[in-house]
């Protein structure tokens, strides 16, 4: 039998997900996922292999990582071509959780800083876990979530993964002192609000998106969680009843949202004047 | 497989939305007061992966692969013991049974053949036996097993029936095939099948 993806290809040819939502209803592939899972099905395994080692995600040829895993999971791929697969999936993950090198103070010496590379290591560790819980017969659900959205779903290893790295370093917890040397309250809105319109414009400038999204990964799990639901828009407080408002999800008065605002803000203007950073 | 109403599921529900605008983040808020923050931390992950530009490119040093591939290889697809045949249709009945069909792309009135063991298995094509492994998330040696094992009478015991049993021969893929009542496209796909693999 030759190795080929379509030799056993018939329909349905994409094997659908197995994955409950919380309403009971099946997980489903977007739409550009399913699209592409379909054309990949024609081709041979080593053209297959070869088109997932395109690493530029606009060339014509790539591969999304949603189908380099969905051909990975699937069995019939001879020990090779998956340890092809198998490395491309890792350096997939590694390239989406890196570890950022900063230059050590008055030295020309880089260090990688120390949660990053936790959490780096806690996200590999536990997609590992998840291609080895799969392999052994146990179907792992859990990597569906990888089929349907991949970054998403590393996003949310990240996100599990940095908050046992804050557990670990609870020196970064920050204290709700109050500090009244800040700026006027609209201009720092105002201020975050361009932040977060830059963050989702290509049209800003690579280095700063760059830096001011390690600046967001740095701050501390309280500010952190302000910061975000000033970005969704969230008012820090309201005098009408059954209006959400940041006071409320954090579970503080409205002057310690207002300190850890001033306090994430002065951070991230920090780091994007810094110049240090590499 | 996961529990759906896990905190675990809820945040991986939440991952694989869409969108992460207030709208959605607000909806799960509400539904599931209990994980406040680790909704609000993970929508601060998610704008983060969501925000355009491309990951650096390049070879990442990977000094545990080589660990990990042999770790993963280990994990050979579960053996069953060789006098323990598994049987798929043992957890699969009802919807799951229904879903089975949907997956394979065949009536239910086929798979039922299979359930009952009226097929011979040396006339079942290799393609479809690895689609139903994969479909029923067994091993491709497991799933042949089954298929060698399977006897008429003996696999129908063990679903109830509306009708009194009675022996009725096996048939081959082909037979099947054209003997049941399906689509032309899932006739020529099936029959397909025996064609890849020299069946006639």
């Amino acid at each position: 039998m030759t190795q080929n993806v379509a030799r056993e290809r018939t329909q349905p040819p994409v094997a659908p997900l197995r994955k409950r939502l919380p309403d009971g209803g099946l997980y489903c592939r977007p739409n550009e996922v399913e699209t592409a899972l379909t054309a990949l099905l024609e081709l041979s395994t080593h053209e297959l292999i070869e088109r997932s080692r395109i690493e530029d995600v606009d060339a014509p040829n790539y591969v999304l990582s949603e189908c380099v895993l969905y051909f990975f999971r699937r069995p019939g791929l001879v020990d090779d071509a998956l340890h092809d697969l198998f490395v491309i999936l890792r350096q997939r993950v590694l390239r989406a959780v890196p570890v950022t090198a900063r230059r050590l103070a008055g030295t020309a010496k880089l260090v990688e800083k120390s949660g990053e590379q936790e959490i780096q290591e806690v996200v590999i560790q536990k997609f590992q876990e998840m291609l080895c819980g799969d392999r052994g017969g146990e179907y792992d659900d859990r990597l569906d979530c990888f089929e349907c959205r991949f970054n998403f779903a590393l996003a949310r290893l990240r996100s599990t993964a940095r908050k046992r790295v804050w557990r670990d370093e609870s020196r970064y917890e920050s204290t709700d002192f109050t500090d009244n040397a800040g700026e006027a309250s609209e201009e720092i809105e105002s201020a975050l609000a361009a932040m977060r319109n830059a963050l989702n414009d290509e049209g800003v400038d690579f280095l700063y998106r760059s830096k001011l999204h390690t600046a967001i990964n740095s701050l501390p799990p309280d500010q952190r969680r302000v910061i975000e639901l000033i970005f969704q828009e969230v008012p820090i407080d309201s005098q009408e009843e059954g209006v959400t408002t940041i006071a409320k999800l954090v579970g503080c008065v409205e002057q310690t949202v207002r300190n850890r605002r001033d306090r994430a803000f002065k951070t991230l203007r920090d780091a994007l004047k810094e110049e240090d950073d590499v | 497989m996961s529990n759906p109403h896990d905190p675990e599921a809820i945040l991986d529900a939440f991952a694989v939305e869409a969108t992460h605008d207030w709208s959605t983040l607000d909806r799960y808020l509400r539904q599931y007061p209990e994980l406040t923050e680790e909704l609000i931390d993970l929508s601060s992950e998610l704008r983060l992966a969501n925000a355009p530009g491309k990951p650096a490119g390049g070879t990442v040093a990977d000094p545990g692969l080589e660990a990990a591939w042999q770790e993963f290889l280990g994990c050979k697809r579960q053996a069953v013991p060789s006098n323990e045949v598994v049987n798929p249709f043992v957890r699969c009945k009802g919807a799951a049974f229904v879903q089975l069909a949907a997956a394979l792309n065949v009536p239910r009135s086929f798979l039922t053949a299979f359930r009952d063991g009226l097929v011979t298995a040396t006339s079942i094509p290799e393609p479809f036996t690895r689609r139903f492994a994969d479909a029923t998330s067994l091993s491709v040696e497991s799933a042949r097993d089954y298929f060698v094992q399977a006897q008429p009478g003996l696999a129908a015991l063990a679903f109830k029936s509306d009708v009194k049993p009675s022996h009725q021969g096996q048939k081959t893929f082909r037979e099947l095939v054209l003997a049941t009542e399906m689509t032309d496209e899932q006739r020529q796909l099936l029959l397909r099948d025996c064609d890849a693999d020299g069946l006639y």
